[in-house]
Protein backbone atom coordinates (compact mmCIF):
# COMPACT_ATOMS: atom_id res chain seq x y z
CA UNK A 1 0.00 0.00 0.00
CA UNK A 2 1.30 3.60 -0.85
CA UNK A 3 2.48 4.97 1.97
CA UNK A 4 0.92 8.45 1.55
CA UNK A 5 -2.54 6.80 1.08
CA UNK A 6 -3.32 7.53 4.87
CA UNK A 7 -2.36 10.60 5.27
CA UNK A 8 -3.84 11.45 2.09
CA UNK A 9 -7.23 10.06 3.70
CA UNK A 10 -6.55 11.85 6.68
CA UNK A 11 -6.13 15.13 4.90
CA UNK A 12 -9.30 14.54 2.83
CA UNK A 13 -11.02 14.93 6.20
CA UNK A 14 -10.07 17.76 7.46
CA UNK A 15 -13.04 20.92 7.99
CA UNK A 16 -13.16 23.53 5.96
CA UNK A 17 -10.46 25.72 6.43
CA UNK A 18 -11.08 29.70 7.06
CA UNK A 19 -8.38 31.90 7.27
CA UNK A 20 -7.09 35.51 7.60
CA UNK A 21 -4.87 36.54 4.74
CA UNK A 22 -1.90 38.21 6.05
CA UNK A 23 0.82 40.67 4.38
CA UNK A 24 -2.11 42.64 3.14
CA UNK A 25 0.26 45.28 1.82
CA UNK A 26 1.74 43.04 -0.98
CA UNK A 27 -1.96 41.80 -2.48
CA UNK A 28 -1.62 45.14 -4.65
CA UNK A 29 0.97 44.12 -7.29
CA UNK A 30 1.67 47.37 -9.36
CA UNK A 31 1.45 45.91 -13.00
CA UNK A 32 -1.63 43.96 -11.58
CA UNK A 33 -3.47 47.68 -10.58
CA UNK A 34 -2.06 48.97 -14.01
CA UNK A 35 -3.26 46.32 -15.85
CA UNK A 36 -7.07 46.38 -13.89
CA UNK A 37 -6.95 50.39 -14.95
CA UNK A 38 -6.72 49.40 -18.88
CA UNK A 39 -3.43 49.99 -19.06
CA UNK A 40 -0.37 47.81 -19.18
CA UNK A 41 1.44 44.82 -22.43
CA UNK A 42 -2.60 44.87 -23.50
CA UNK A 43 -3.08 48.04 -24.33
CA UNK A 44 0.81 49.54 -25.35
CA UNK A 45 0.21 52.30 -22.68
CA UNK A 46 1.98 53.37 -19.67
CA UNK A 47 0.31 54.36 -16.66
CA UNK A 48 0.50 58.26 -16.83
CA UNK A 49 1.58 60.48 -14.13
CA UNK A 50 -0.99 61.65 -13.03
CA UNK A 51 -3.17 58.58 -12.63
CA UNK A 52 0.35 56.85 -10.74
CA UNK A 53 0.42 59.42 -7.96
CA UNK A 54 -3.47 58.75 -7.35
CA UNK A 55 -2.87 55.40 -7.06
CA UNK A 56 -0.17 55.85 -4.86
CA UNK A 57 -2.76 58.19 -2.67
CA UNK A 58 -5.79 55.59 -2.98
CA UNK A 59 -3.23 52.59 -2.19
CA UNK A 60 -2.23 53.59 1.04
CA UNK A 61 -6.08 53.93 2.03
CA UNK A 62 -6.92 50.76 0.17
CA UNK A 63 -5.06 49.18 2.69
CA UNK A 64 -6.62 49.51 5.95
CA UNK A 65 -10.17 48.52 4.13
CA UNK A 66 -9.63 45.05 3.56
CA UNK A 67 -10.44 42.08 5.68
CA UNK A 68 -9.00 39.27 3.18
CA UNK A 69 -10.51 35.76 4.14
CA UNK A 70 -10.37 32.54 2.61
CA UNK A 71 -12.21 28.91 2.97
CA UNK A 72 -11.06 25.82 1.24
CA UNK A 73 -12.15 22.24 1.36
CA UNK A 74 -11.08 19.30 0.06
CA UNK A 75 -13.31 16.90 -1.49
CA UNK A 76 -12.97 13.79 -3.28
CA UNK A 77 -14.33 13.69 -6.47
CA UNK A 78 -14.41 11.97 -10.40
CA UNK A 79 -13.48 14.34 -13.72
CA UNK A 80 -15.87 12.99 -16.45
CA UNK A 81 -15.91 14.66 -20.24
CA UNK A 82 -17.48 17.83 -18.81
CA UNK A 83 -18.77 17.02 -15.32
CA UNK A 84 -17.13 16.64 -11.85
CA UNK A 85 -18.67 14.10 -9.44
CA UNK A 86 -18.43 14.23 -6.03
CA UNK A 87 -17.93 11.27 -3.87
CA UNK A 88 -19.71 10.75 -0.36
CA UNK A 89 -20.60 12.65 1.56
CA UNK A 90 -21.44 14.98 -0.89
CA UNK A 91 -23.04 13.10 -4.19
CA UNK A 92 -23.45 15.86 -6.07
CA UNK A 93 -22.24 16.69 -9.69
CA UNK A 94 -20.98 20.07 -11.10
CA UNK A 95 -21.03 20.47 -14.79
CA UNK A 96 -17.73 22.85 -14.90
CA UNK A 97 -17.76 22.21 -18.58
CA UNK A 98 -15.52 20.49 -21.30
CA UNK A 99 -12.75 23.02 -21.26
CA UNK A 100 -12.36 22.75 -16.92
CA UNK A 101 -13.17 19.33 -17.09
CA UNK A 102 -10.04 18.86 -19.30
CA UNK A 103 -8.03 20.73 -17.48
CA UNK A 104 -8.53 18.36 -14.25
CA UNK A 105 -8.15 15.40 -16.38
CA UNK A 106 -6.20 12.88 -13.78
CA UNK A 107 -7.38 14.29 -10.53
CA UNK A 108 -8.68 12.81 -7.81
CA UNK A 109 -9.57 15.56 -5.19
CA UNK A 110 -11.49 18.93 -5.68
CA UNK A 111 -10.50 21.80 -3.75
CA UNK A 112 -13.47 24.22 -3.69
CA UNK A 113 -12.59 27.70 -2.13
CA UNK A 114 -13.90 31.22 -1.72
CA UNK A 115 -12.20 34.20 -0.89
CA UNK A 116 -13.41 38.11 0.04
CA UNK A 117 -11.87 40.66 0.85
CA UNK A 118 -15.18 41.92 2.87
CA UNK A 119 -17.40 45.10 1.60
CA UNK A 120 -15.74 48.18 3.40
CA UNK A 121 -13.57 48.89 0.48
CA UNK A 122 -16.45 48.88 -1.66
CA UNK A 123 -18.49 51.03 0.80
CA UNK A 124 -16.17 53.69 0.66
CA UNK A 125 -15.71 53.33 -2.72
CA UNK A 126 -19.47 54.06 -3.67
CA UNK A 127 -19.27 56.97 -0.92
CA UNK A 128 -16.37 58.64 -2.81
CA UNK A 129 -18.34 58.24 -6.02
CA UNK A 130 -21.09 59.97 -4.89
CA UNK A 131 -19.23 62.31 -2.64
CA UNK A 132 -17.82 63.48 -6.41
CA UNK A 133 -14.09 61.82 -6.30
CA UNK A 134 -15.25 59.42 -9.42
CA UNK A 135 -11.43 59.27 -9.79
CA UNK A 136 -10.33 58.01 -6.52
CA UNK A 137 -13.31 55.78 -6.40
CA UNK A 138 -12.85 53.97 -9.32
CA UNK A 139 -9.10 53.05 -8.46
CA UNK A 140 -10.53 52.35 -4.95
CA UNK A 141 -12.63 49.52 -6.46
CA UNK A 142 -9.38 48.27 -9.01
CA UNK A 143 -7.70 47.99 -6.21
CA UNK A 144 -10.19 45.81 -4.67
CA UNK A 145 -10.30 43.55 -7.42
CA UNK A 146 -6.40 43.45 -7.74
CA UNK A 147 -6.42 42.55 -3.78
CA UNK A 148 -8.94 40.10 -3.70
CA UNK A 149 -7.52 38.00 -7.02
CA UNK A 150 -4.06 38.27 -5.18
CA UNK A 151 -5.84 36.27 -2.50
CA UNK A 152 -7.12 34.16 -4.47
CA UNK A 153 -3.31 33.38 -5.60
CA UNK A 154 -2.70 32.94 -2.11
CA UNK A 155 -4.34 30.39 -1.37
CA UNK A 156 -3.37 28.73 -4.41
CA UNK A 157 -0.40 28.71 -2.95
CA UNK A 158 -1.48 27.24 0.20
CA UNK A 159 -3.55 24.51 -1.11
CA UNK A 160 -0.17 23.59 -3.08
CA UNK A 161 1.95 23.61 0.15
CA UNK A 162 -0.39 21.27 1.45
CA UNK A 163 -0.45 18.64 -1.03
CA UNK A 164 3.04 18.33 -2.41
CA UNK A 165 4.38 16.67 0.76
CA UNK A 166 1.23 14.12 -0.05
CA UNK A 167 2.56 13.20 -3.11
CA UNK A 168 -0.09 15.33 -5.33
CA UNK A 169 0.24 18.01 -7.58
CA UNK A 170 -2.23 21.22 -8.91
CA UNK A 171 -4.19 22.62 -11.46
CA UNK A 172 -4.74 25.94 -12.03
CA UNK A 173 -7.85 27.95 -10.04
CA UNK A 174 -11.18 27.59 -12.44
CA UNK A 175 -14.15 29.73 -11.30
CA UNK A 176 -17.96 29.74 -12.17
CA UNK A 177 -18.46 32.20 -15.56
CA UNK A 178 -15.26 31.19 -16.75
CA UNK A 179 -14.26 28.87 -19.45
CA UNK A 180 -17.87 27.61 -20.26
CA UNK A 181 -18.63 26.82 -16.45
CA UNK A 182 -22.08 28.71 -15.85
CA UNK A 183 -22.12 31.66 -13.33
CA UNK A 184 -25.37 29.73 -12.14
CA UNK A 185 -23.28 26.74 -10.77
CA UNK A 186 -21.49 28.53 -8.56
CA UNK A 187 -24.77 27.99 -6.09
CA UNK A 188 -23.54 24.11 -5.86
CA UNK A 189 -20.22 25.13 -4.62
CA UNK A 190 -21.60 27.39 -2.01
CA UNK A 191 -23.88 24.30 -0.91
CA UNK A 192 -20.97 22.07 -0.65
CA UNK A 193 -18.82 24.68 1.61
CA UNK A 194 -22.05 25.38 3.38
CA UNK A 195 -23.60 28.09 5.39
CA UNK A 196 -21.39 31.28 4.29
CA UNK A 197 -17.64 30.67 3.80
CA UNK A 198 -15.20 33.57 4.97
CA UNK A 199 -18.55 35.59 5.70
CA UNK A 200 -19.24 35.22 1.63
CA UNK A 201 -23.19 35.17 1.26
CA UNK A 202 -24.83 33.98 -2.41
CA UNK A 203 -28.15 36.15 -3.24
CA UNK A 204 -30.76 34.49 -4.47
CA UNK A 205 -29.26 35.90 -8.22
CA UNK A 206 -26.24 34.41 -7.81
CA UNK A 207 -23.89 37.28 -6.75
CA UNK A 208 -21.79 36.44 -3.90
CA UNK A 209 -21.51 39.23 -1.06
CA UNK A 210 -18.92 40.93 -0.58
CA UNK A 211 -18.64 41.86 -4.66
CA UNK A 212 -15.16 41.73 -4.41
CA UNK A 213 -15.06 37.86 -3.76
CA UNK A 214 -14.11 35.25 -5.89
CA UNK A 215 -15.56 31.28 -5.84
CA UNK A 216 -13.65 28.50 -7.48
CA UNK A 217 -12.02 25.05 -7.32
CA UNK A 218 -8.41 23.63 -8.11
CA UNK A 219 -7.44 20.26 -9.23
CA UNK A 220 -5.38 17.97 -6.98
CA UNK A 221 -4.06 14.45 -7.93
CA UNK A 222 -0.86 12.70 -8.44
CA UNK A 223 -0.83 13.62 -12.18
CA UNK A 224 -2.98 17.10 -12.15
CA UNK A 225 -0.99 19.71 -14.48
CA UNK A 226 -0.89 23.66 -13.66
CA UNK A 227 -1.06 25.36 -17.13
CA UNK A 228 1.27 28.43 -17.43
CA UNK A 229 -0.84 29.56 -20.05
CA UNK A 230 -4.50 27.33 -20.02
CA UNK A 231 -6.64 30.63 -22.48
CA UNK A 232 -4.80 28.22 -25.31
CA UNK A 233 -7.54 25.83 -24.52
CA UNK A 234 -10.48 28.36 -24.86
CA UNK A 235 -11.55 30.31 -27.47
CA UNK A 236 -12.89 33.61 -26.09
CA UNK A 237 -10.68 36.53 -27.50
CA UNK A 238 -12.81 39.05 -25.47
CA UNK A 239 -12.22 37.18 -22.23
CA UNK A 240 -10.73 40.59 -20.00
CA UNK A 241 -8.62 37.42 -18.14
CA UNK A 242 -7.05 36.10 -21.10
CA UNK A 243 -3.63 35.72 -20.21
CA UNK A 244 -1.22 38.17 -22.47
CA UNK A 245 1.86 35.96 -22.44
CA UNK A 246 2.93 32.48 -20.59
CA UNK A 247 5.04 34.56 -17.74
CA UNK A 248 1.15 35.87 -16.37
CA UNK A 249 -0.35 32.48 -14.58
CA UNK A 250 -3.54 34.19 -13.01
CA UNK A 251 -6.68 32.70 -13.52
CA UNK A 252 -9.62 34.47 -12.33
CA UNK B 1 -13.38 84.45 -29.78
CA UNK B 2 -12.22 81.20 -31.24
CA UNK B 3 -8.82 81.08 -28.81
CA UNK B 4 -11.00 81.02 -25.82
CA UNK B 5 -13.28 77.69 -26.86
CA UNK B 6 -9.98 76.01 -28.16
CA UNK B 7 -8.59 76.99 -24.36
CA UNK B 8 -11.78 75.70 -22.94
CA UNK B 9 -11.79 71.84 -24.97
CA UNK B 10 -7.91 71.30 -24.37
CA UNK B 11 -8.22 71.90 -21.21
CA UNK B 12 -11.37 69.72 -21.01
CA UNK B 13 -8.93 67.50 -22.82
CA UNK B 14 -6.00 67.12 -20.34
CA UNK B 15 -8.50 67.46 -17.54
CA UNK B 16 -6.97 70.83 -16.04
CA UNK B 17 -10.28 71.37 -13.91
CA UNK B 18 -9.05 74.76 -12.07
CA UNK B 19 -5.36 76.78 -11.69
CA UNK B 20 -4.96 74.47 -8.78
CA UNK B 21 -4.27 71.25 -10.03
CA UNK B 22 -0.75 70.24 -11.80
CA UNK B 23 -2.46 68.79 -14.96
CA UNK B 24 -0.51 68.11 -16.93
CA UNK B 25 2.83 68.39 -14.89
CA UNK B 26 4.22 72.38 -14.30
CA UNK B 27 0.62 73.69 -15.16
CA UNK B 28 -0.25 74.60 -11.45
CA UNK B 29 -1.39 78.34 -11.58
CA UNK B 30 -2.34 77.97 -15.27
CA UNK B 31 -5.94 78.95 -15.74
CA UNK B 32 -7.94 75.53 -15.95
CA UNK B 33 -11.76 75.50 -17.42
CA UNK B 34 -13.22 77.29 -14.34
CA UNK B 35 -10.95 80.24 -15.13
CA UNK B 36 -11.29 80.11 -18.43
CA UNK B 37 -15.17 79.76 -18.29
CA UNK B 38 -15.43 82.46 -15.99
CA UNK B 39 -12.96 84.60 -18.69
CA UNK B 40 -15.43 84.01 -21.53
CA UNK B 41 -18.61 84.82 -19.54
CA UNK B 42 -17.01 88.14 -18.59
CA UNK B 43 -16.58 88.31 -22.33
CA UNK B 44 -20.29 88.35 -22.52
CA UNK B 45 -20.27 84.75 -24.20
CA UNK B 46 -23.82 83.16 -23.54
CA UNK B 47 -23.28 79.74 -21.51
CA UNK B 48 -25.14 78.03 -24.37
CA UNK B 49 -22.21 79.10 -26.50
CA UNK B 50 -19.50 78.35 -24.05
CA UNK B 51 -21.16 74.39 -23.56
CA UNK B 52 -21.67 73.90 -27.33
CA UNK B 53 -18.84 75.70 -28.80
CA UNK B 54 -15.95 75.04 -25.78
CA UNK B 55 -16.94 72.14 -23.87
CA UNK B 56 -18.99 69.39 -25.40
CA UNK B 57 -16.56 69.49 -28.27
CA UNK B 58 -13.63 68.86 -25.66
CA UNK B 59 -15.76 65.86 -24.64
CA UNK B 60 -16.35 64.97 -27.76
CA UNK B 61 -12.10 64.58 -28.12
CA UNK B 62 -11.94 62.81 -25.38
CA UNK B 63 -14.25 60.26 -26.34
CA UNK B 64 -12.66 60.00 -29.81
CA UNK B 65 -9.44 59.90 -27.96
CA UNK B 66 -10.52 56.31 -25.94
CA UNK B 67 -12.16 54.89 -28.63
CA UNK B 68 -8.63 55.06 -30.24
CA UNK B 69 -7.44 53.61 -26.91
CA UNK B 70 -5.25 56.13 -26.48
CA UNK B 71 -6.53 57.45 -22.92
CA UNK B 72 -8.15 54.94 -20.39
CA UNK B 73 -11.08 55.29 -18.13
CA UNK B 74 -9.18 56.97 -15.29
CA UNK B 75 -8.81 60.31 -17.91
CA UNK B 76 -11.77 59.88 -18.70
CA UNK B 77 -12.75 60.84 -15.58
CA UNK B 78 -10.13 63.35 -15.19
CA UNK B 79 -11.85 65.10 -18.30
CA UNK B 80 -15.30 64.50 -16.64
CA UNK B 81 -14.46 66.08 -13.56
CA UNK B 82 -12.79 69.33 -15.39
CA UNK B 83 -16.76 69.50 -17.37
CA UNK B 84 -17.88 69.50 -13.94
CA UNK B 85 -15.97 72.15 -13.03
CA UNK B 86 -17.13 74.29 -16.18
CA UNK B 87 -20.30 73.37 -14.99
CA UNK B 88 -20.28 75.24 -11.43
CA UNK B 89 -19.07 78.16 -12.87
CA UNK B 90 -21.99 78.10 -15.97
CA UNK B 91 -24.78 77.20 -13.31
CA UNK B 92 -25.87 80.58 -12.68
CA UNK B 93 -25.66 81.67 -16.41
CA UNK B 94 -27.83 78.44 -16.53
CA UNK B 95 -30.42 79.71 -14.47
CA UNK B 96 -30.77 82.69 -16.56
CA UNK B 97 -30.43 81.53 -20.05
CA UNK B 98 -33.53 78.92 -21.48
CA UNK B 99 -29.76 76.25 -22.20
CA UNK B 100 -31.33 73.43 -24.13
CA UNK B 101 -30.66 70.02 -22.31
CA UNK B 102 -29.22 67.37 -23.83
CA UNK B 103 -31.83 65.30 -22.40
CA UNK B 104 -32.99 63.45 -19.09
CA UNK B 105 -31.18 59.82 -19.02
CA UNK B 106 -32.15 57.42 -16.49
CA UNK B 107 -30.38 54.52 -15.10
CA UNK B 108 -29.37 51.50 -12.36
CA UNK B 109 -28.73 47.90 -12.25
CA UNK B 110 -31.71 45.83 -12.56
CA UNK B 111 -33.50 43.82 -10.07
CA UNK B 112 -30.73 41.06 -7.68
CA UNK B 113 -27.65 42.94 -8.59
CA UNK B 114 -25.62 45.11 -6.42
CA UNK B 115 -23.02 45.80 -8.63
CA UNK B 116 -22.99 49.79 -8.96
CA UNK B 117 -19.24 50.91 -10.56
CA UNK B 118 -19.80 50.77 -13.90
CA UNK B 119 -23.36 52.31 -13.48
CA UNK B 120 -22.03 55.09 -11.68
CA UNK B 121 -18.84 55.57 -14.57
CA UNK B 122 -21.84 55.56 -17.11
CA UNK B 123 -23.85 58.13 -15.00
CA UNK B 124 -20.45 59.96 -13.84
CA UNK B 125 -19.37 60.82 -17.75
CA UNK B 126 -22.76 61.54 -18.96
CA UNK B 127 -23.62 64.19 -16.69
CA UNK B 128 -19.99 65.54 -17.39
CA UNK B 129 -21.45 65.64 -21.05
CA UNK B 130 -24.67 67.50 -20.07
CA UNK B 131 -27.06 64.90 -19.79
CA UNK B 132 -29.39 64.95 -17.00
CA UNK B 133 -28.90 62.24 -15.31
CA UNK B 134 -31.07 60.01 -12.84
CA UNK B 135 -30.04 57.63 -11.08
CA UNK B 136 -32.27 54.76 -9.85
CA UNK B 137 -29.09 52.58 -7.67
CA UNK B 138 -28.53 49.29 -7.66
CA UNK B 139 -31.19 46.07 -7.56
CA UNK B 140 -33.97 47.99 -9.16
CA UNK B 141 -37.67 45.95 -9.48
CA UNK B 142 -39.08 46.75 -12.65
CA UNK B 143 -41.68 48.99 -11.26
CA UNK B 144 -38.79 51.49 -10.19
CA UNK B 145 -38.08 52.19 -13.80
CA UNK B 146 -41.77 52.25 -14.80
CA UNK B 147 -42.35 54.63 -12.27
CA UNK B 148 -39.00 56.80 -13.20
CA UNK B 149 -40.42 56.72 -17.08
CA UNK B 150 -43.65 58.49 -16.06
CA UNK B 151 -42.23 60.82 -13.54
CA UNK B 152 -39.31 61.58 -16.73
CA UNK B 153 -41.25 61.62 -19.62
CA UNK B 154 -39.40 61.55 -23.00
CA UNK B 155 -36.48 59.86 -21.17
CA UNK B 156 -33.97 57.42 -22.32
CA UNK B 157 -33.60 54.41 -19.74
CA UNK B 158 -30.17 52.78 -19.24
CA UNK B 159 -30.19 49.26 -17.55
CA UNK B 160 -26.57 47.79 -16.33
CA UNK B 161 -26.01 44.10 -15.27
CA UNK B 162 -22.84 42.51 -14.01
CA UNK B 163 -23.25 39.04 -14.52
CA UNK B 164 -25.44 36.77 -16.80
CA UNK B 165 -27.43 35.65 -13.44
CA UNK B 166 -28.80 38.95 -13.10
CA UNK B 167 -28.86 40.47 -16.89
CA UNK B 168 -31.81 37.79 -17.42
CA UNK B 169 -33.92 40.43 -15.56
CA UNK B 170 -33.58 43.12 -18.38
CA UNK B 171 -36.58 42.06 -20.16
CA UNK B 172 -38.93 42.00 -17.38
CA UNK B 173 -37.60 45.97 -16.73
CA UNK B 174 -37.57 46.48 -20.42
CA UNK B 175 -41.47 45.03 -20.43
CA UNK B 176 -42.56 47.07 -17.31
CA UNK B 177 -40.98 50.39 -19.19
CA UNK B 178 -42.71 49.61 -22.36
CA UNK B 179 -46.18 49.02 -20.75
CA UNK B 180 -46.17 52.74 -19.08
CA UNK B 181 -44.72 54.39 -22.35
CA UNK B 182 -44.05 51.94 -25.34
CA UNK B 183 -41.78 54.25 -27.28
CA UNK B 184 -39.47 54.80 -24.28
CA UNK B 185 -35.97 53.82 -25.89
CA UNK B 186 -33.67 51.63 -23.56
CA UNK B 187 -30.00 51.65 -23.55
CA UNK B 188 -28.25 48.36 -22.26
CA UNK B 189 -24.48 47.29 -20.53
CA UNK B 190 -22.70 46.09 -18.44
CA UNK B 191 -19.68 43.24 -18.83
CA UNK B 192 -22.03 40.02 -19.92
CA UNK B 193 -24.52 42.78 -22.17
CA UNK B 194 -23.67 41.95 -25.80
CA UNK B 195 -25.15 43.66 -28.47
CA UNK B 196 -26.70 40.58 -29.73
CA UNK B 197 -28.49 39.80 -26.18
CA UNK B 198 -29.39 43.77 -26.61
CA UNK B 199 -31.41 43.01 -29.66
CA UNK B 200 -32.49 39.77 -28.09
CA UNK B 201 -34.10 41.65 -25.50
CA UNK B 202 -35.28 44.39 -27.67
CA UNK B 203 -33.37 47.41 -26.69
CA UNK B 204 -32.43 49.99 -28.48
CA UNK B 205 -29.05 50.35 -28.07
CA UNK B 206 -25.93 48.39 -26.60
CA UNK B 207 -22.68 50.56 -24.78
CA UNK B 208 -19.35 48.68 -24.07
CA UNK B 209 -18.36 51.56 -21.81
CA UNK B 210 -19.59 54.89 -21.04
CA UNK B 211 -18.67 57.00 -23.98
CA UNK B 212 -20.07 53.97 -26.45
CA UNK B 213 -23.02 54.93 -24.23
CA UNK B 214 -22.68 58.88 -24.84
CA UNK B 215 -22.38 57.90 -29.08
CA UNK B 216 -25.56 55.87 -28.87
CA UNK B 217 -27.70 58.56 -26.50
CA UNK B 218 -26.42 61.36 -28.96
CA UNK B 219 -27.72 59.08 -32.09
CA UNK B 220 -31.03 57.97 -30.20
CA UNK B 221 -31.42 62.00 -29.63
CA UNK B 222 -30.64 62.91 -33.23
C1 LIG C 1 -26.92 51.55 -19.85
O1 LIG C 1 -25.76 51.54 -20.60
C2 LIG C 1 -24.65 51.03 -20.06
C3 LIG C 1 -23.51 51.12 -20.88
C4 LIG C 1 -22.29 50.64 -20.44
C5 LIG C 1 -22.23 50.07 -19.19
C6 LIG C 1 -23.37 49.95 -18.36
C7 LIG C 1 -24.60 50.43 -18.80
N1 LIG C 1 -23.01 49.36 -17.21
C8 LIG C 1 -21.71 49.12 -17.30
N2 LIG C 1 -21.22 49.52 -18.47
C9 LIG C 1 -19.87 49.53 -19.00
O2 LIG C 1 -19.24 50.74 -18.58
C10 LIG C 1 -18.46 50.50 -17.40
C11 LIG C 1 -17.19 51.28 -17.45
O3 LIG C 1 -16.39 50.91 -18.55
C12 LIG C 1 -18.23 49.02 -17.37
O4 LIG C 1 -18.78 48.58 -16.14
P1 LIG C 1 -18.18 47.34 -15.36
O5 LIG C 1 -18.82 47.25 -14.08
O6 LIG C 1 -18.26 46.19 -16.27
O7 LIG C 1 -16.65 47.81 -15.24
C13 LIG C 1 -16.02 48.17 -14.04
C14 LIG C 1 -15.94 49.65 -13.92
C15 LIG C 1 -14.62 47.60 -14.15
N3 LIG C 1 -14.74 46.21 -14.45
C16 LIG C 1 -14.91 45.30 -13.53
O8 LIG C 1 -14.85 45.55 -12.34
C17 LIG C 1 -15.12 43.92 -14.04
C18 LIG C 1 -13.88 43.41 -14.75
C19 LIG C 1 -13.80 41.89 -14.78
C20 LIG C 1 -12.46 41.38 -15.23
C21 LIG C 1 -14.11 41.25 -13.44
C22 LIG C 1 -13.55 41.57 -12.20
C23 LIG C 1 -12.51 42.67 -12.05
C24 LIG C 1 -13.92 40.91 -11.04
N4 LIG C 1 -14.69 39.80 -10.95
CO1 LIG C 1 -15.73 39.10 -12.40
N5 LIG C 1 -15.02 40.29 -13.60
C25 LIG C 1 -15.55 40.28 -14.85
C26 LIG C 1 -15.00 41.36 -15.67
C27 LIG C 1 -14.65 41.12 -17.11
C28 LIG C 1 -14.84 42.37 -17.95
N6 LIG C 1 -14.21 42.44 -19.04
O9 LIG C 1 -15.58 43.28 -17.64
C29 LIG C 1 -16.77 39.47 -15.07
C30 LIG C 1 -17.92 40.46 -14.96
N7 LIG C 1 -16.77 38.58 -13.92
C31 LIG C 1 -17.30 37.43 -14.16
C32 LIG C 1 -17.46 36.42 -13.20
C33 LIG C 1 -17.98 35.12 -13.68
C34 LIG C 1 -17.16 36.61 -11.85
N8 LIG C 1 -16.50 37.70 -11.34
C35 LIG C 1 -16.36 37.60 -10.02
C36 LIG C 1 -15.46 38.29 -9.24
C37 LIG C 1 -14.68 39.29 -9.70
C38 LIG C 1 -13.62 40.01 -8.85
C39 LIG C 1 -14.04 40.14 -7.41
C40 LIG C 1 -12.33 39.30 -8.94
C41 LIG C 1 -13.46 41.33 -9.66
C42 LIG C 1 -14.29 42.49 -9.14
C43 LIG C 1 -15.75 42.34 -9.36
C44 LIG C 1 -16.50 43.62 -9.17
N9 LIG C 1 -17.31 43.93 -10.10
O10 LIG C 1 -16.32 44.34 -8.24
C45 LIG C 1 -17.28 36.58 -9.48
C46 LIG C 1 -18.60 37.21 -9.07
C47 LIG C 1 -18.44 38.26 -8.02
C48 LIG C 1 -19.67 38.44 -7.20
N10 LIG C 1 -19.63 39.35 -6.28
O11 LIG C 1 -20.63 37.73 -7.35
C49 LIG C 1 -17.44 35.65 -10.70
C50 LIG C 1 -18.80 34.99 -10.72
C51 LIG C 1 -16.30 34.60 -10.70
C52 LIG C 1 -16.34 33.74 -9.49
N11 LIG C 1 -17.02 32.63 -9.59
O12 LIG C 1 -15.75 34.07 -8.49
C53 LIG C 1 -17.72 37.30 -15.61
C54 LIG C 1 -19.23 37.37 -15.78
C55 LIG C 1 -19.65 36.43 -16.83
C56 LIG C 1 -21.03 35.95 -16.65
N12 LIG C 1 -21.35 35.17 -17.62
O13 LIG C 1 -21.77 36.20 -15.76
C57 LIG C 1 -16.91 38.45 -16.27
C58 LIG C 1 -17.56 39.05 -17.51
C59 LIG C 1 -15.51 37.88 -16.59
C60 LIG C 1 -15.47 36.89 -17.76
N13 LIG C 1 -15.79 35.65 -17.56
O14 LIG C 1 -15.11 37.26 -18.83
C61 LIG C 1 -18.92 48.46 -18.61
O15 LIG C 1 -19.51 47.20 -18.40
Amino acid sequence: MDSRAQPQRAWLQAPPRERRIARISTLFEEQAVARALGYGPRSGREIPHHVASAVLDVRRQAQTLVDPKSCWLAVSAEVTRDELKLCEPYSCTLGVGNLVAAQMRGCDVAVFFVVTIGDELERVSREMMADGDALEGYILDALGSVAVEACAERLADEVLREVMPLGWQVTNRFSPGYCTWATSEQRLLFDVLGGSPAGVSLTPSGLMHPLKSISGVIGVGASAKFHPYPCAFCGREDCHQRLVDASVTTLG
Amino acid sequence: MTEIFENIQRCIETGKADASLDIPRGSAGKPGVAEFVDQALAEGISATEILQKGMLPGMKAVGKRFAAHEIFIPEVLISARAMHAGFAVLKPAFAQEDVPSQGTFVIGTVAGDLHDIGKNLVAIILEGAGWKVVDLGTDCAPEKFAAAVVEHPGCIVGLSALLTTTMINMPAAIAAIRAVAPSTRVLVGGAPVTADYAKEVGADGYAVDPMGALAALENMAA
